[in-house]
């Protein structure tokens, strides 16, 4: 069952076009991970998909609705966590979940209920009265996280969930996550970090500069774009491009030279011919796909 | 006074059933355990005291019997208490995210910094004027307590309003209120009423003065009530209007200061819309007459200050509010499609 349906979705800001084109279908019951840069259009999608942005051209059908201009009712079934911690820092953790809760007519004796399998969910249990202001980055996203489960919605959409967290507390979110896939749950989720996506995802797409550039399974990606075996060294000890395997993919970037192939022993026979010190050679990541598409420049 | 008994007593009697409803509907629900203890009795003995006070101290003040201000204390604050919680339970299940956004105002209020700034210079000034008025003239009289209080509330309303949805955009909490299924206009008219139970809780003080007055006028006799009362419905009526100028300024930006640069400019081009029309000379034109209509405390909040409530005024007030609520909500929807 198709849950999010895109079809040439365009959004501007004044002269720039932050979304360009893109369609997407999205299945329920799986984790889709949008990709791209910074100022790749990854937060403007989410919104229009949230019901919060409009778009300018294009169609968008989400849970059969559209969600501008069926807001409410979209967002009544949409879970969301938003890049910046949007906590009320006048409240405690509580409160915090019980304005939320209430948007939802969630009360009484449900709400507690929730409140307390969410709080337990999420590792929380036993902080109800504490101050926001006094939860450190991770339990902030964590409680993010409660917030948007409380209505026990279809869709969950996180935009950068991990953004600005150190590696345990990403972990915990993770696990957090895959307690929630495992559950059934839809998720939306925003990044640039790769190892997010090939940990979580089931598809990925990757946007840059507003345009959806590819999509498809982790795995999928790496073989469609690229060699299996990368070899990553310095590029000083560089024999020259055309030293390297018939065959061979070579790419620069910085200081550095990638050597990809699919043959890992002619690459391996080729290391020690030209006696490299120091090589890394490892199996294509999502994040050399990633560079591969998008450019190793900035993007500013 | 039949009617004023039953003009007070009929809506007074529903409040009363309605909060009553409201509580024992909220307990049912939740026990009497959590019910009793819900978040939102932390404001009952705030408001036992407040009520108990008024009450108490009217009847001590009347009737000079210290008996009168422990009865009144129970009777103000028991019954006071159980309508508030009780009328909060029963927002609370008629339309709870509605209700949800004008408490999230409301605490948001009574929990930040600036709005107790605002609320000290705002008792300091009216006390300081009060007090300049009464020694300067020697006049006792309800009307220039309530015009220093207005011409009080222009200069301080931006800063209790600037940073309804600027503060909230720039520190990113807005983000609650549009990912949750209420609509920009539920949003926007809860910051309205959340921001006027603060300024309902600021202006209750001011009826002291009336109570001073009372006492200062002794000899001469008491001043007549009528225009208290009329006075306080003109200043519920200016306040509205500044708070959705106020709320209209924040809206069209995301720096606080600039908010508040913007309803000033606001209310004072309204403010002198008379004298700008009698400069130019165009008093007697239509363009004055437009000008004339415009000027909120001269032409529209006076009348009530000498206790005439013109349903001209009322209108005036209410029509402008309602237009500055609307051009708000159109600002935070124009704001999405930039």
């Amino acid at each position: 069952m198709t849950v999010i349906d895109l079809k040439n979705v365009t959004r501007k800001f004044g002269d720039l076009t932050a979304v360009r084109s893109v369609s997407l279908s999205m299945e329920k019951g799986i984790c889709y991970a949008l990709l791209g840069p910074n100022g790749a259009g990854k937060t403007t999608l989410s919104k229009m998909i949230g019901g919060v942005l409009p778009r300018h051209e294009g169609e968008m059908r989400v849970l059969g609705m559209d969600p501008w201009k069926m807001q409410s009712e979209v967002k009544a079934h949409l879970g969301v966590v938003m890049q910046s911690d949007a906590l009320d820092d006048e409240l405690n953790v509580l409160e915090n979940l019980r304005i939320y809760g209430l948007f939802f007519w969630l009360k009484g004796r449900a709400f507690r209920e929730r409140v307390a399998e969410l709080l337990e969910f999420v590792s929380l249990t036993g902080r109800e009265k504490m101050p926001t202001q006094a939860l450190s980055g991770g339990m902030k996203r964590r409680l993010l996280i409660a917030r948007a489960l409380l209505s026990d919605p279809e869709i969950l959409l996180l935009d950068e969930p991990t953004t600005g967290l150190d590696p345990q507390v990403r972990q915990v979110i993770w696990t957090t996550l895959r307690k929630l896939m495992e559950k059934g749950m839809t998720i939306l989720l925003t990044t640039h970090y790769m190892e997010e996506a090939s940990q979580l995802a089931d598809r990925v797409g990757i946007l840059d500069q507003g345009q959806l550039i590819t999509e498809g399974s982790p795995t999928e990606l790496i073989h469609r774009t690229l060699p299996s075996c990368v070899l990553e060294f310095d590029e000083r000890e560089s024999p020259g491009d055309a030293a390297v395997p018939d065959g061979s993919l070579v790419e620069h970037h910085g200081d550095r030279v990638y050597v990809f192939d699919d043959d890992e022993t002619a690459l391996r026979n080729w290391l020690g011919e030209h006696g490299i010190s120091a090589p890394h050679l490892r199996q294509t990541s999502l994040e050399d796909v990633f560079l591969k598409l998008t450019g190793r420049g900035l993007h500013e | 006074m039949t009617w004023a008994f039953i003009g007070a007593g009929v809506p007074g009697g529903i409040i009363v059933l309605a909060g009553i409803l409201g509580l024992f509907l909220r307990l049912r629900e939740e026990g009497f355990a959590e019910g009793v203890l819900a978040p939102s009795l932390k404001l009952a003995p705030g408001l036992a005291i407040v009520t108990g006070l008024f009450v108490g101290g009217v009847g001590l003040w009347y009737l000079n019997e210290p008996l009168l201000f422990i009865i009144g204390l129970v009777a103000g604050a028991v019954p006071m208490t159980l309508v508030a919680l009780g009328c909060d339970a029963l927002f609370d299940r008629l339309w709870p995210s509605f209700y949800a956004c004008v408490k999230r105002e409301t605490f948001t209020h009574f929990s930040t910094p600036i709005p107790y700034f605002v609320l000290f210079l705002f008792l300091i000034l009216t006390g300081f004027l009060f007090w300049a008025t009464l020694r300067g003239t020697g006049n006792v009289s309800v009307r220039y307590v309530f015009m220093s209080v207005a011409s009080i509330c222009f200069f301080l309303f931006p800063l209790l309003t600037m940073g309804l949805f600027a503060r909230e955009r720039a520190e990113g909490t807005i983000e609650v209120l549009m990912t949750a299924p209420v609509s920009d206009a539920a949003v926007t008219v809860a910051k309205f009423l959340g921001t006027m139970v603060f300024y309902l809780a600021m202006l209750l003080p001011s009826l002291l003065y009336y109570f001073i007055l009372v006492e200062v006028g002794r000899e001469i006799g008491k001043p007549d009530p009528g225009p208290v009362i009329s006075a306080m419905l003109g200043m519920v009526l200016i306040g509205g209007f500044y708070v959705s100028l106020g709320l209209f300024a924040s809206s069209v930006t995301s720096s606080q200061i600039m908010a508040a640069i913007l309803a000033w400019v606001l209310v004072i081009l309204l403010m002198l819309s008379k004298p700008i029309a009698e400069v130019f000379g165009v008093t007697y034109t239509w363009v004055g007459d437009i000008l004339v209509y415009l000027s909120p405390t001269d032409e529209h909040l006076e009348p009530f200050l000498r206790g005439v409530i013109d349903p001209r005024d009322v209108v005036f007030f209410l029509s402008f509010t309602v237009f500055f609520l609307f051009l708000s909500v159109r600002s935070i929807e124009s704001r999405k499609w930039r």
